[in-house]
């Protein structure tokens, strides 16, 4: 037995796909590309398999993970290129490495976020950022419970200017704390006296941390440089 | 660009954009280049619903291998979408290409459900396409339609350009080649639709006239000019095993209703319940070897990757090599994580054997069609089992382990009395008692048993059937509730309103067509949908077209009257089907004809055509 990691991009149209859909796409792919997947246990037996915490709805991803239980010889490069065969446009895997089975879950060992946020900002207002973020946030976040207001000021690790149309988040994403892109812009904007439009914005994750010093899943098995594309 | 706005602008604001986005695996996608011709492929529900759909699959694929044609795909939007659409003036477009419907140079419904028809009004309209034929220009599409509902085409005559009866497959290439050669030789719309009605199984209904009796009932249909075939006879592939059938299916991203590989075993039946209209339309039985059926499934799996191949067909446990193709199926698939599945269940107990089988790799529940509580009633419509095929295949099935049962009943057919009714509960009472016999107690159990309305079908020995009034199904519908007890049975049962207006329209004629206009106007669709259906918005507009539906769905007709679809020859001769009436009101069950011919016409419809076991 064995089990692959692999970084994965969401892209293009794919976005529009949700998380459950992305699963089902790719337990498809594997029986496409004869991957020697292990099945789990039951009557509805399905290839065992872990992701990294779900991505919202519309966004674009360059660092998805997964962790595949697969037979023994499954080398990481045969992987890749198997799988890049068959997958649909707008889903590929840049990256697959072998790991201990005894490793821990993406869920667990993901601790922080990287995003690119496309907006139309209106002049000047990225200017504020500095600002913003020196003092407490108070936010409104609707959960199970109903809705309550927190300070996602200390959820924030970074927050910097790439232009004057994008923005470069990097925000905690653990299973205990974490914060959507969306919240944080449209605070901002709030706080800069404009309104946020949801549908202008296009937000793609660029990458997912282990850690504060900012050590991809990756990094813990075979491969130990960082994995860029 | 249309498709930059609709990526950026419009798919983030609505609920599941990806039913909008197309791409999927093995979507075709192919560079439009002039003198092609193009198709849009047009579904009149959700995408969940049209890509659960078989005939989709194979017409969109079997298309897209011509290189002179490009087919593209089209689904109703969700009202959230059709909202947003209206709002930012952005017209209905094709998945692949997101080309607006109206640049294509057809646009193919299929008819599944009279209740989709609505959606095919608004579809057209969202498209800028002008809902009435006659309206529609040089530039507009060829709005075509075909599908089981298309063997009555009048209630649409008005909105669709040609129908096409039968088998598409068998068909479709013939309507692209002529249409090609109109287009070539510079002919008109009108002059093209004229080439298009000489092709055998293509019903042109602005070419033909529809006159009225008195009483309201139809005279007759002529063609106005004396070369048009005065029956239009439907299209029948003659072998299955060398006919088109896909090696690739899109597989969608979202969870459609039939999410899966469907591997058609056969096409046909050879049952010859009486109500049943595909079991009528779609004569005679052809099947598939099942060494081509598993070199198909080996195929499509590599394609796909789907974890699930279900056999299809209308009765697939009377396929001849069931077993040899089940075992074969398991054998190759078991080690993958593919399952197996076999939709309609027929009462036997043998069968449920083979099921077990199948269930080593996948569990859900199992199904049997009673469809009527008494054996008088059943022999009436001519389903032929007896209440003890049905306790040894349930025996059977509790002794594999089975607990989730499911009972389908109709309720409203021909001679019912309340005493078939209460058969129906008592039916409910012997499955507990055969649960208890093998379990010891009721522990686990669930029995379902689901009434649906009867609706008599064009067709059918059922088309001169009166619908029982909505009161009196209603009150038929409470009689049950009443008699079922316990909390392992569950009784469930369908909207009468939706099976009245079902049998309006399934049965209408041309003067049906302004009512479903009406009912669009008024701000009808997706009214199969509970959310959406608006049963007294119908109504006002039966009232305001002066349109009476008892008229259509109440009313028993004369044997000899002439019914709307008269010109439309299934194969199946009226004088078959005016015996099995007969057969039905002396309560004789006719055989199966695996076990001799019957006689019901289609062995003589065309040369060639050859029924089950026929050499």
């Amino acid at each position: 037995m064995g089990r692959i990691r692999a970084k994965y991009i969401k892209d293009k149209e794919v976005r529009f796909i949700s998380h459950l859909d992305i699963v089902r796409a790719l337990e498809r792919a594997f029986r496409r590309a004869d991957i020697p997947f292990v099945l789990t246990e039951g009557f509805n037996p399905k290839p065992k398999i872990n992701f990294s915490p779900p991505l919202s709805l519309g966004y674009i991803s360059k660092a998805e993970y997964f962790d595949l239980d697969v037979g023994d010889d499954m080398i990481p490069e045969e992987f890749i290129y198997r799988m890049n065969n068959v997958l649909p446009q707008g889903i590929m895997v840049i990256k697959a490495i072998s790991i201990d089975e005894k490793s821990k879950s993406l869920n667990s060992i993901i601790k922080s976020s990287e995003y690119n946020v496309y907006y139309p900002f209106p002049e000047g207002v990225l200017s504020g950022i500095e600002r913003f973020l020196s003092d407490e946030i108070m936010v409104e976040k609707e959960s199970k419970k109903g809705k309550k207001t927190i300070n996602i000021r200390p959820l924030i690790y970074s927050f910097s200017k790439v232009d004057e149309k994008n923005i470069c988040l990097w925000l905690a994403s653990n299973s205990s704390e974490s914060v959507n892109p969306v919240y944080v812009v449209k605070a901002f904007l709030h706080f800069s006296g404009f309104d946020f439009e949801e549908s202008n914005a296009i937000i793609t994750r660029l990458e997912q941390y282990i850690d504060e010093k900012k050590n991809t899943p990756m990094r813990e098995g075979v491969i130990n440089e960082p994995i860029n594309n | 660009m249309l498709k930059d706005r609709i990526l950026n602008e419009i798919l983030p604001c609505v609920e599941k954009p990806a039913r909008y986005i197309g791409n999927e695996l093995n979507s075709v996608h192919k560079q439009y280049m002039d003198g092609m011709v193009r198709f849009v492929f047009a579904f009149p529900d959700i995408y969940e619903i049209g890509m659960s759909h078989l005939g989709i699959k194979i017409l969109y694929h079997l298309l897209n291998e011509r290189e002179d044609t490009v087919c593209e795909r089209v689904f109703a939007p969700w009202v959230d979408m059709e909202k947003i659409m209206r709002k930012e003036g952005i017209p209905l477009f094709s998945l692949e290409s997101m080309t607006p419907v109206r640049d294509f140079d057809f646009v193919g419904f299929t008819l599944q459900y009279e209740m989709s028809y609505t959606n095919i009004l608004n579809m057209l309209d969202l498209a800028g396409i002008p809902i009435n034929a006659a309206e529609r220009s040089e530039s507009s599409p060829l709005v075509i339609a075909g599908g089981p509902c298309a063997y009555n085409p009048e209630p649409l005559a008005q909105f669709v350009d040609f129908f096409v009866m039968g088998e598409g497959e068998e068909v479709i290439n013939e309507i692209i080649d002529t249409y090609k050669d109109c287009k070539d030789k510079g002919l008109s719309r009108k002059e093209i639709l004229h080439c298009m009605a000489h092709i055998d199984g293509v019903y042109v209904p602005s070419l033909y006239i529809m006159t009225y009796n008195e009483d309201g009932t139809v005279k007759n249909v002529k063609p106005v000019d004396v070369d048009l075939p005065l029956k239009i006879k439907k299209r029948v592939i003659k072998d299955m095993n060398n006919s088109y059938y896909p090696e690739k299916m899109i597989v969608p991203y979202l969870q459609t209703v039939h999410d899966r590989i469907m591997l058609e075993i056969f096409r046909g039946c050879t049952r010859g319940c009486r109500f049943c209209q595909a079991g009528m339309i779609y004569r005679p039985v052809r099947e598939r070897s099942w060494e081509n059926l598993l070199e198909l499934a080996r195929k499509l799996v590599s394609s796909t990757g789907y974890d699930e191949i279900s056999l299809v067909s209308l009765s697939s446990c009377d396929y001849t090599f069931l077993e040899e193709l089940i075992y074969s199926l398991i054998d190759e698939f078991k080690g993958k994580g593919v399952g197996i599945s076999l939709p309609s269940l027929r009462i036997d107990a043998a069968y449920v054997d083979i099921f077990n089988k199948i269930e080593e790799v996948r569990k859900s529940g199992i199904t049997f069609a009673p469809e009527a509580g008494s054996q008088r009633l059943r022999d009436v419509i001519n389903k032929n089992v007896t209440e003890e095929d049905l306790m040894n295949a349930v025996f059977s099935a509790f002794k594999f382990g089975w607990r989730t049962i499911k009972l389908y009943f109709m309720i409203g057919l021909p001679t019912e009395t309340d005493e078939d009714l209460d058969g129906i509960a008592e039916l409910g009472e012997r499955v507990l008692q055969v649960y208890k016999e093998v379990n010891g107690n009721l522990k686990g159990l669930t029995v379902t048993m689901s009434a649906s309305s009867f609706v008599p079908k064009p067709h059918t020995p059922f088309q001169w059937e009166a619908q029982d009034s909505m009161e009196e199904l209603y009150r038929k519908q409470l009689l049950i509730k009443s008699k079922i007890r316990g909390h392992a049975l569950r009784f469930t049962y369908h909207d009468v309103r939706l099976s009245f207006l079902e049998a309006v329209i399934s049965r209408g004629d041309r003067r049906v067509s302004m009512v479903i206009k009406k009912a669009w106007e008024k701000g009808c669709r997706f009214d199969s949908w509970n959310e959406c259906f608006n049963f007294e918005t119908w109504m006002d507009a039966f009232k305001e077209t002066g349109i009476d539906p008892a008229f259509y769905a109440n009313r028993k007709r004369e044997e000899n009257e002439v019914f709307p679809w008269d010109h439309i020859d299934v194969g199946v001769t009226k004088e078959f089907l005016k015996r099995e009436r007969r057969r039905a009101y002396e309560g004789k069950s006719t055989f199966d004809c695996r076990k001799f011919c019957i006689k019901c016409g289609i062995q003589d419809f065309e040369e060639g055509l050859k029924c089950y076991g026929q050499n």
